[in-house]
């Protein structure tokens, strides 16, 4: 062998790659910033998931003898039921009880009455309290006379705050054996099985399952496109009388049915691995044999999940098969797939990610899912939205594949790229963007709020995101060369447009306050706690940044993408009311909130109503900060003083009327035009 | 055998926007007719727009004006019925390798919607005029240019079409598979066939073509029959060509 001949073989061969943008970036730059990049955001999501269980207030329920623990004053025979509320029970038990008056200190520590020793340990073993303790009322005394003490509290070791509490009784009871006598605990862990092997295997197995089905998609997808481009059989396919779309279709489903395959093989075999596993490892010394897995209904719901989200990606990897001219191209397309995909599938191994808050999350949906269907837990509303908003996302990629199918210069790519830019010939429509690509949008935009998550300071962060929800469509329609100012509809309308919407902001307040009574009072209480723990600290902060943060930015940022870009879309194959009623439903969906659905659907149905007429975005970006400020006024910084408060039948009544009234009025005055004028500028009818 | 043609190009024009070339004009109003049972010759150098010109009438690209009909049928309004009376041949189609060509020619046929025994009954002709009954079962991935050839013929044939494109389709050929090819095409003219035939073969167009259109950097340079073009050149059709591309290039350098 001659060295020299071979090293000039490498030689040329590193040339060649290096001469290659695509590799270079995959091989090198990528990994130089991904991993970096991952770890930092996984690292300070767990943080400050570790954080804000460090800053949660643990509930533990405590009975003496197995009898109710209260407060001595309570034992008088009066008020009894007033001690089912949170109270810090105090007493004189505390005081000849060392280990008793230690909990009752611990500062981190709630108790709650939830009656006798086995009613407490049916809540824990729920999941209503974190912890269930039984405390004799000897306990005082044997430990005086130095006798051993056994305490026996319920917990659930698949749950971080029940083991946090759990942790803080250790932490007492080290303390008092060092000081007084033998004190042990006898853990009795309420978490099935199922739950236990869920914690343990659930994350790792969700994340695997999710990756494999992408790349389950993305292999063959890649030869079924880009494969038959490279090696010319795709001319005579596409000469066959066979429509694109059927064309695109039938190797969708052909990379589908792989993609399926692929994510339930290794589904089953991780499942039938990880069973193995838990033969031989134990967990709170029971052995998790036979707990990995589902149940029936478990194992349909997750394959159904995974089906459409095979879809989905199988979609994606069409695609971005349709775009790339070989195969070699495609697989470097790869890498910033999965640098989104990876942590979203990772949403499993964060202990704090809940699946009812991220239920329209792609990828992280799945796997959350999975992760709690394992642990024998059924969330039929969230999986329900889940597997919803996965489909209807899986449907819009498939829609923009067929288009990008039926677009010969992306198919065939004579030298021009995706996003080159194209003259218009003279009186040729310019590009709009399409539902598909709307939808398409609102899902990136979702997603950017997922990662906006790791911006520490929560005004930055405010920024982060709704500067991604106007960055986004902004860039999109940038490199698709669709007119910034008629996509977004910055035209600014005439005076009586601001003043409609105005009017309109009225009319929304005056239905909100009657909606919201009738909600019912739980409904209503249970949006404002979560609005004011949201908001308050921002109007702690200064009065402006409180406005600014909830009222300016949501208004500015959320009309740009939603009566601007997201209607524009729909508006490219609906009428402008259908336009701006699937805008709406998009809107509702966008606030990932069950109770809040119906109101934020009735606002943007209104906000989509006058952009119509008005034929600007900027009265609905008028009426959405009004709507929006009066809202974080009357909540945050003059609460009303009696938030119960009914209201009589027919002032309730009354007042929708009056509010419809003022809506009419004002999409009326938006919509109204100089009788000079007429038919001609304003409204997008 | 009418004269009435079968083929209508009418005006094509077709831009690329190319990101570091800028504005091609790959066809410049370029008009032409195939009549039925004649071949039509369109000759060019290589990037003359002869294969941009094939790909519309095969209905892959659509051109930025003008229009092509087939048999009365517009290519870009109707294209699946246009499609149904094309069959096109590329010289650099590819086949899928793990297919065999029985699998492969019983695909198109599917594609084209054709009932099952009526698939199985073509396939059975097709290989016999070819004869392609050695390899007919075994996976094309391990057949030789030649038989990878028959293989495209029988594909485009599949369903009988009326009208046969073929884009240099003996380009690579030894010289005694070209010439099966160039008899298939003989024999499909002799069937009242209409044959698109594009080269830059002169040899070719002597032997085999009727009508010729020549093509340089876009433009028609010549359009009438082969005789015509000999003519031009004092009896040859390389003279006649070499003689027009030169008062092309004097035209515009």
């Amino acid at each position: 062998m001659r060295r020299r001949v071979v090293l000039s073989v490498a030689k040329r061969e590193l040339r060649d790659i290096l001469r290659d943008r695509r590799t270079l970036f995959a091989t090198f730059v990528l990994p130089l910033v991904l991993y970096p990049a991952l770890l930092l955001g996984f690292t300070s999501l767990a943080k400050s998931a570790r954080e804000d269980l460090g800053r949660r207030e643990l509930k533990v329920a405590i009975t003496r003898d197995g009898a109710p623990f209260r407060r001595p004053a309570a034992s008088d025979g009066d008020g009894v039921a007033e001690t089912r509320a949170t109270t810090r029970p105090a007493g004189d038990d505390a005081a000849s009880d060392p280990f008793l008056a230690a909990l009752l200190a611990h500062p981190r520590l709630l108790f709650e009455d939830r009656g006798g020793a086995a009613e407490a340990a049916e809540s824990a073993a729920r999941g209503d309290v974190d912890l269930a303790l039984d405390v004799p009322s000897d306990v005082g005394r044997r430990l005086a006379r130095g006798e051993r003490v056994e305490l026996a509290p319920t917990f659930r070791s698949h749950d971080p705050p029940s083991k946090a509490a759990l942790e803080a009784v250790r932490e007492i009871v080290r303390d008092v054996r060092d000081r007084f006598a033998p004190l042990t605990l006898r853990e009795a862990d309420a978490s099935s099985g199922r739950q236990r092997a869920s914690a343990l295997f659930g994350g790792v197995m969700s994340f695997v399952v999710t990756i494999m089905a992408l790349l389950g998609a993305f292999t063959p997808a890649l030869d079924l496109v880009a494969g038959e481009k490279e090696r010319g059989t795709l001319e005579a396919l596409l000469t066959s009388p066979a429509s694109r779309r059927e064309l695109v279709i039938g190797k969708y489903l052909a990379v589908t049915a792989c993609a399926v395959g692929a994510s339930l093989a290794n589904l089953g075999s991780l499942a039938f691995t990880f069973q193995g596993l838990a033969g031989v490892v134990a967990s709170s010394g029971a052995s998790l044999a036979g707990s990995v897995g589902f149940d029936a209904a478990g194992f349909a719901v997750v394959t159904a999940a995974l089906v459409i989200l095979s879809a989905l990606f199988s979609a994606v990897a069409v695609a971005v098969s349709a775009y790339a001219r070989t195969y070699k191209e495609g697989m470097a397309y790869l890498s910033p797939l999965y640098m989104v995909v990876l942590p979203l599938a990772m949403a499993g191994l964060l202990p704090s990610a809940k699946l009812e808050t991220l239920a329209i999350v792609p990828v992280a949906n799945v796997a959350l899912l999975m992760k709690k269907l394992m642990a024998g837990e059924h969330a039929p509303g969230a999986a329900a939205l889940a597997i919803l908003s996965l489909a209807a996302l899986a449907y819009a990629a498939l829609e923009a594949t067929v288009k990008l199918f039926e677009r010969e210069d992306v198919l065939f790519r004579e030298g021009k790229g995706l996003f080159a830019r194209r003259k218009l010939e003279p009186g040729e429509p310019p590009p709009a963007p399409t539902p598909g690509l709307a939808a398409f949008t609102l899902v990136l935009c979702v997603t950017a709020v997922f990662f906006s998550g790791v911006v520490k300071d929560r005004v930055l962060g405010m920024f982060v995101q709704f500067g991604l929800f106007v960055a986004v469509p902004l860039g999109l329609s940038l490199a698709a060369r669709f007119p910034v100012r008629e996509t977004f509809a910055t035209r600014a309308a005439r005076p009586a447009g601001y003043l409609g919407a105005l009017v309109c902001a009225a009319g929304g307040v005056l239905v909100a306050i009657v909606a919201s009574r009738v909600l019912g009072e739980d409904a209503a209480k249970e949006t404002s706690e979560e609005l004011k723990k949201t908001v308050l600290p921002l109007f702690e902060r200064s009065l402006w940044i409180g406005f600014l943060c909830v009222a300016a930015l949501p208004a500015a940022a959320e009309e740009l993408l939603f009566r601007g870009f997201v209607y524009a879309g729909m508006r490219s194959a609906l009428r402008p009311f259908g336009a701006a009623l699937a805008t709406a439903l998009l809107f509702a969906l966008m606030h990932m909130d069950p109770v809040r659905f119906g109101p934020t659907f009735v606002l943007g149905c209104v906000l989509g109503a006058l952009r119509a007429v008005a034929g600007s975005v900027w009265p609905p970006m008028l009426m959405h900060f009004a709507v929006n400020a009066f809202a974080a006024w009357s909540t945050v910084v003059a609460p009303a003083e009696d938030p119960g408060l009914t209201l009589p039948g027919g002032v309730m009544a009354a007042m929708v009327g009056g509010g419809v009234a003022l809506i009419a009025l004002g999409l009326f005055l938006a919509g109204a035009r100089p009788r000079r004028a007429l038919g001609a500028a304003g409204g997008d009818r | 055998m009418t004269d009435a043609p079968a083929l209508v190009a009418r005006d094509l024009y077709k831009v690329f926007e190319d990101r570091k070339r800028g504005r091609i004009t790959a066809l410049d109003c370029v008009s032409f007719e195939a009549r039925q049972g004649r071949v039509l010759g369109l000759l060019g150098p290589n990037g003359a727009g002869k294969t941009t010109a094939l790909r519309i009438l095969a209905t892959l690209l659509k051109p930025s004006s003008g229009s092509v009909t087939v048999l009365g049928r517009d290519v870009a309004r109707e294209p699946a019925e246009a499609r149904a009376l094309v069959g096109f041949l590329s010289g650099a189609a590819g086949l899928y390798e793990r297919t065999t060509a029985r699998e492969l020619v019983t695909f198109f046929g599917e594609l084209h919607g054709m009932p099952p025994d009526r698939i199985a009954e073509r396939v059975e002709r097709l290989a016999a005029l070819f004869r392609m009954g050695p390899f007919l079962d075994q996976a094309c991935g391990r057949l030789s240019d030649g038989q990878r050839q028959k293989v495209r013929l029988a594909r485009m044939l599949v369903h009988d079409p009326e009208v046969l494109v073929l884009d240099e389709a003996t380009a690579n050929l030894d010289v005694l598979v070209a010439r099966e090819v160039l008899d298939f095409v003989r024999s499909a003219r002799d069937l009242g066939r209409t044959v698109v035939f594009s080269t830059h073969l002169m040899d070719e167009v002597e032997r085999l073509v009727d009508d010729v259109v020549v093509v340089h950097r876009g433009r028609k340079l010549f359009d009438g029959p082969k005789e015509e073009l000999r003519e031009l050149g004092g009896g040859a059709v390389e003279t006649a060509f070499f003689r027009l591309v030169e008062a092309a290039e004097a035209a515009s350098p």
